[in-house]
């Protein structure tokens, strides 16, 4: 008794057509498209493929039908049972909503010595009893923080300048470590400050309690002071030190730099790259603009500082790659993000740029009195009377009332946007996000109007530039971008050239 | 200017502005809706009932006076040329949605279902796990 195998002829696959699977596409530019499927899979061809694929004149053994097939653009008779296997790809995409909110930002005070121009809640003011968290809001929101589904919480200590209300710090920590002992949770903590009152004593604290820090470094010295000032305008001299000492005494790894962009900072993104790279930084996030505060209501108002804010990337990013095929290892986090999703079957928990929106689903932010917000932006349009996205308090509502009550469900209304008019025919739909709060500051309603969202203009231009740079298929670039998203240095990745 | 091509037909009515006919049995209203709504930032676009088999739609161009990033403003040929194609894009998405919508529910059902219940089942049983005595196997026992 043998087995052998029936006739190669048996195997040849029917002369029957084919059938399309779930698939969006996109023009380029003049000469090529870019198709997707659903769980975020590409294929960029000529202009004319995504017709010839829909109307079915593809040929069966051409490359072209080859690929699409491998990657689940279409089925025909020899293809596998894959309807599991797309919905594995589905559920890993979106695996990030898995546990609900894991970033709980706490305002634990409104109080600070600078006054930046993008920020909208500075207060000068020493006057603590009325601006920093009280010990029982501080109690209360702990509770409210653990009681989410998450296995692991990363607590963000915000303000203000959160170093300030140092005591408020003291209180809380022990607290969220304790319950989150008690749960079973795995527990983050990472402050972000400006560093300017970071004595040794609480550099030490923060080591001894594993705290992270998040610094604000905007540039070199000119940029970063007329971006932040403060009395003395010396934010940059003593940010630069506080870094230095900081990394001394919490470790290298355990400090980390964001910075603002603003219409100055537009001008400068070959020198405040530079300046990331003189500080010894290996990653760097060209943030867009943040349009709160500005009220504009129309593409055409905010449309020169988008294209500012493009041209600045483009340039930003170019340099970037130019300084890592030079040897040095500076990933950029606005691609990292996008190239994670592009790029392997992954979603990304980024709160502003995830689809269904971050707000709430992905984090919550207490603030000083015990009001519930669902970003920080929705923080600050409280700030400006503007109230829409004020969640609850964490003194008078339970965590069900919080997220059943009107506000949370109609903006949980606007976050997919699966279903977003624009967005639900879209591509880039895997790749992007929605952005409610955003919607309601820039155009008056929270589900939008993608011709004349700045939201939607900005990440549409920064995903076909990637895409752009994916489909030249330099080796290099392709390894720095794999580099980026596994979190390694370049001497880490292996050298194979992904496909 | 006129340009006819198959079931498209339109006329500029001044410098600002065009009506389009559309042959109802060539172009489905979603697509049309659709593709009016994404120039709705550079035009005023209006479907008015029309009683006969076709679709009419009046654009008229917003007045967008010149940048310094775009000092050349469009035309109503140039908008009339892009409403085209992106006409046809939006009927070959229409297309791709009405053909794969019952099986992009089903992928999307069997994502979050927790209690397996939309799971296939794997191919062959445990008596016959090379599936030999199917008809169409891939494999057959001989008898040497």
């Amino acid at each position: 008794m043998a087995r052998v195998f029936y006739p190669v002829e048996n195997y040849s696959a029917s002369e029957s057509g084919y059938r399309l699977l779930p698939l969006r596409f996109l023009r380029l530019d003049q000469d090529r498209e870019l198709l997707v499927n659903e769980v975020g899979e590409f294929v960029i061809g000529p202009l004319g493929t995504a017709k010839a694929l829909i109307r079915k004149q593809l040929v069966r053994g051409s490359d072209m039908y080859s690929t699409f097939k491998a990657k689940q653009f279409l089925s025909d008779d020899s293809s596998s049972p894959l309807l599991d296997l797309l919905a594995t790809k589905y559920r890993t995409k979106y695996s990030f909503i898995d546990g609900f909110t894991k970033l709980h930002i706490f305002v634990v005070t409104l109080r600070c010595d600078h006054s930046c121009q993008y920020c909208q809640v500075s207060r000068q003011t020493a006057d603590k009893s009325t601006y920093d968290m009280s010990l029982e809001t501080a109690e209360k929101s702990v509770d409210l923080m653990m009681e989410t589904p998450a296995r692991n919480v990363t607590l963000e200590l915000q303000g203000g300048e959160p170093l300030l209300a140092f005591d408020v710090i003291r209180h809380i920590v022990p607290l969220a470590k304790k319950k989150a002992k008690l749960l079973n949770k795995d527990l983050e903590i990472v402050v972000t400050t400006n560093l300017a009152n970071a004595t040794d004593e609480i550099l030490f604290y923060l080591r001894n309690e594993h705290i992270k820090v998040s610094t604000s470094l905007d540039g070199p010295g000119a940029i970063h002071n007329a971006n932040r000032p403060r009395p003395g305008n010396n934010s940059y001299e003593l940010t630069v030190r506080n870094i230095a000492r900081a990394r001394e005494i919490l470790g290298v790894d355990r400090v980390a730099a964001l910075m603002t962009t603003t219409q100055l900072s537009l001008e400068h993104p070959i020198e405040i790259i530079d300046e990331y790279v003189r500080q010894g930084f290996h990653s760097i996030f060209l943030r867009p603009i943040s349009p709160y505060g500005f009220a504009v209501k129309t593409r055409r108002k905010t449309g020169y500082q988008l294209d500012a804010f493009l041209n600045f990337y483009r340039t930003g990013l170019a340099h970037i790659l130019e300084i890592n095929k030079k040897g040095y290892d500076l990933a950029e986090v606005y691609a990292k993000i996008l190239l994670t999703k592009i790029l392997t079957p992954f979603g990304t928990g980024y709160v502003d740029l995830q689809s269904p929106a971050g707000a709430g689903i992905n984090v919550l932010v207490y603030n000083y009195d015990g009001d519930v917000y669902a970003t920080d932006e929705s923080r600050m349009l409280a700030e400006m009377g503007d109230h829409t996205f004020r969640l609850g308090n964490v003194r008078q509502h339970t965590r069900k009332q919080i997220f059943t009550g009107d506000a949370f469900v109609n903006l949980a209304a606007a976050s997919c946007n699966q279903s977003l008019t624009g967005c639900s025919d879209c591509a880039l739909q895997p790749y992007c996000g929605s952005d409610p709060i955003h919607n309601h500051a820039t155009q008056g309603d929270i589900f939008g109007h993608r011709p004349t969202s700045g939201f939607c203009h900005r990440n549409m231009e920064v995903i076909k530039h990637l895409f752009e740079l994916i489909a030249q298929q330099d080796k290099e670039t392709m390894r720095i971008f794999f580099a980026w998203i596994q979190n390694s240095g370049l001497g880490d990745v292996n050298r194979v050239a992904p496909s | 200017m006129n340009r006819a091509l198959e079931g498209f037909a339109s006329e500029s009515d001044s410098e600002l502005s065009a009506t389009i006919r559309l042959d109802s049995r060539v172009y489905s209203k979603e697509a049309i809706l659709r593709t009016c709504h994404w120039f709705s930032d550079i035009a005023y676009v209006h479907l008015p009932d029309s009683p006969d088999a076709k679709f009419v739609v009046h654009v008229r161009l917003k007045p967008i006076s010149p940048t310094l990033v775009s000092p050349k403003t469009a035309t109503i040929e140039d908008i009339v040329g892009e409403f085209c194609n992106s006409l046809l894009e939006f009927e070959l998405r229409r297309q791709v949605e009405a053909e794969t919508a019952p099986v992009r529910e089903l992928i999307l059902a069997k994502a979050f279902s927790e209690s397996g219940i939309l799971e296939d089942e794997p191919p062959g049983t445990i008596s016959d796990p090379v599936g030999v005595d199917k008809p169409d196997s891939f494999v057959q026992i001989s008898g040497k």
